[in-house]
């Protein structure tokens, strides 16, 4: 393989990226067994998934039609669909070359099954008769594979079947088995004494047969028995109760130092920071749409915490939404909200007054504040504010001033 | 295809490493045509082509040379895929060399990984898409 001189970082990041693929085909096979759960981004997902392991099962059935065809002729035009074919199912199976898969779509393949069916179905009994007996068992085998994907039928994103499912963890197994080999930490078939290298192993040997061969794996008289999961629990030389993705991942890390190993966990401890920090941006941006009824009135918030200097935490933004919550009862509690918060929610309202024309949010803090002063104020005692025992004046009925600068704790 | 128009193609020939084998061989057949490979890209409505020795991977699916493809026009992906995929089909005919496809803008780590196997190292001689040279200027 060319990878031989990778770096170390390269065969760490590269084994991440398996463990991830091998993830998301444990996911996908287990998804099978409900696929109505699986909708919207994820389920267009799952189709283009199954769509390209469609595509590679069907380059599987042309892998030995190797008669090559002047353009023009009807053999020349079954290449060029063929060459279409394996060029797309090439761009698809090799992700440790770097460069992305393009997106294969239902559509796509539908195309390519139909330009295909035409082109073989112009070959002559003639032209059959002329060809050698391999190239003519390889068209026999194309004619195979077509039919058979015909009735399979192509993925619909609106209505996943377990199949789909099942086909799109079988296209991420062989990014699995592509990344992990590209290693070349596991070219050791038949040599490893470590369980956990064999199972790896093993499912990189038949995720690699996945890519080629697909077709000749299915069982049955009718090929409608699929082949067991590269990350099924009952894939040869399985770890009982242990998934691949955990493996990959465990190996990984025994391959890692101690300060490597920190480093990443820190990036992920940043990068969790990062999401939980825009989800709670999202969902203030949402209070405050929900608040005015006003859909657009999102955007403006949410680019506005984006950009704040310097970024607010997590907690802060959470409580700037509570805070907002509270405003809009105007039931006068609004003054119970710590004071950097209720200064965090004028900032925003002031920025989106300046910077939109939007007033509203000005007026809501407004009128949560006046309904705050017009709350009769409760009478507690300084204790009770702050969950002490009462002192021996107010056990004798004596009253007791709190500071008025100090706010008890939210 | 487009139209016979004039609009002159940019090529650039990675050259690999004699080491490289049938993919050395094959990136020096498209040095040999490059006037025809250059000839069939315009007809494709190609705007830049970045020819490459074809890493192992591909080389063990049949596959000798790789080709990143750049059109004249914007087009969304599943169309570019389509006429991308339809240029090396044409260019396979033109060097009898079987050719992958990819799109030049969109290589990610491609180029990291055929650097062992080029004879020089890479310098982008391309540039970015003429249309946004325009735009920039």
């Amino acid at each position: 393989m060319v990878p031989r001189d990778r770096t170390r970082p390269e065969i760490l990041e590269m084994l991440g990226r398996a463990a991830e693929q091998a993830q998301h085909a444990e996911a996908y096979h287990a998804a099978a067994a409900d696929p109505g759960l699986v909708q919207g981004q994820a389920a267009q997902q799952a189709a283009r998934d199954a769509a390209a392991m469609q595509l590679i099962e069907l380059a599987g059935c042309a892998e030995d039609f190797t008669i090559y065809g002047d353009p023009g002729t009807t053999l020349g035009r079954l290449d060029a669909v063929l060459s279409r074919l394996h060029d797309t199912r090439n761009q698809l199976t090799h992700p440790e070359t770097g460069s992305p898969p393009p997106t294969v779509s239902p559509r796509y393949l539908g195309n390519i099954l139909t330009q295909l069916k035409t082109a073989v179905a112009n070959v002559d009994g003639q032209s059959r008769s002329r060809m050698p007996p391999d190239q003519l068992e390889a068209l026999h085998s194309i004619d195979g594979g077509l039919a058979r994907i015909e009735m399979d039928g192509l993925p619909n994103a609106e209505a996943l079947r377990a199949r789909d499912l099942h086909y799109a963890g079988y296209y991420r197994e062989i990014l699995f088995g592509r990344l992990a080999k590209a290693t070349d930490l596991y070219d050791n078939y038949g040599r490893a004494s470590d369980p956990r290298e064999v199972d790896v192993n093993s499912s990189i040997f038949d995720a690699d047969d996945f890519a080629h061969k697909f077709h000749a794996l299915r069982t049955g008289h009718d090929k409608s028995r699929l082949p067991v999961s590269v990350v099924a629990p009952d894939h040869r030389d399985r770890i009982s109760g242990r998934l691949l993705s955990e493996l990959v991942r465990e190996l990984r890390r025994e391959r890692q130092t101690p300060t490597e190993q920190l480093k990443e966990l820190e990036k992920v401890r940043e990068t969790r920071g990062r999401e939980e920090q825009q989800d709670a941006i999202r969902k203030l941006a949402e209070t405050y749409a929900d608040i005015t009824g006003d859909p657009k009135a999102e955007a403006p918030v949410r680019s506005y915490l984006q950009r704040h200097e310097p970024p607010l935490e997590r907690d802060a933004i959470d409580a700037m939404r509570e805070a907002l919550y509270i405003a809009a009862a105007r039931d006068g509690s609004y003054a119970t909200i710590a004071e950097a918060t209720r200064d965090r929610c004028l900032e925003l309202s002031l920025a989106l007054d300046a910077q939109q024309s939007d007033g509203r949010l000005i007026d809501i803090l407004d009128a949560a504040e006046a309904a705050a002063q017009a709350r009769p104020q409760a009478s507690l005692s300084f204790a009770e504010c702050y969950g002490l025992p009462p002192t021996s004046e107010e056990a004798l009925g004596r009253e007791h001033d709190p500071e008025p600068d100090e706010e008890p704790e939210p | 295809m487009s139209d016979t128009k004039a609009a002159p193609i940019q090529i650039q020939i990675l050259a690999a490493k004699e080491e490289a084998g049938a993919t050395a061989h094959a990136v020096a057949t498209a040095l040999e045509h490059h006037k025809q490979l250059a000839e069939v890209a315009r007809q494709h409505g190609a705007e830049a082509l970045l020819v490459c020795p074809a890493p192992e991977g591909y080389v063990e699916d049949g596959f000798n040379l790789v080709v990143a493809i750049r059109f004249e026009e914007e087009l969304d992906e599943e169309t570019a895929l389509v006429r991308r995929t339809d240029l090396a089909v044409s260019m396979k005919h033109v060097l009898g060399v079987r050719t992958g496809s990819l799109d030049i803008d969109n290589l990610g780590g491609f180029l990291r990984h055929i650097a062992p196997l080029l004879a020089t190292p890479y310098r982008n001689e391309i540039g970015p898409r003429r249309s946004s040279v325009y735009r920039d200027a």
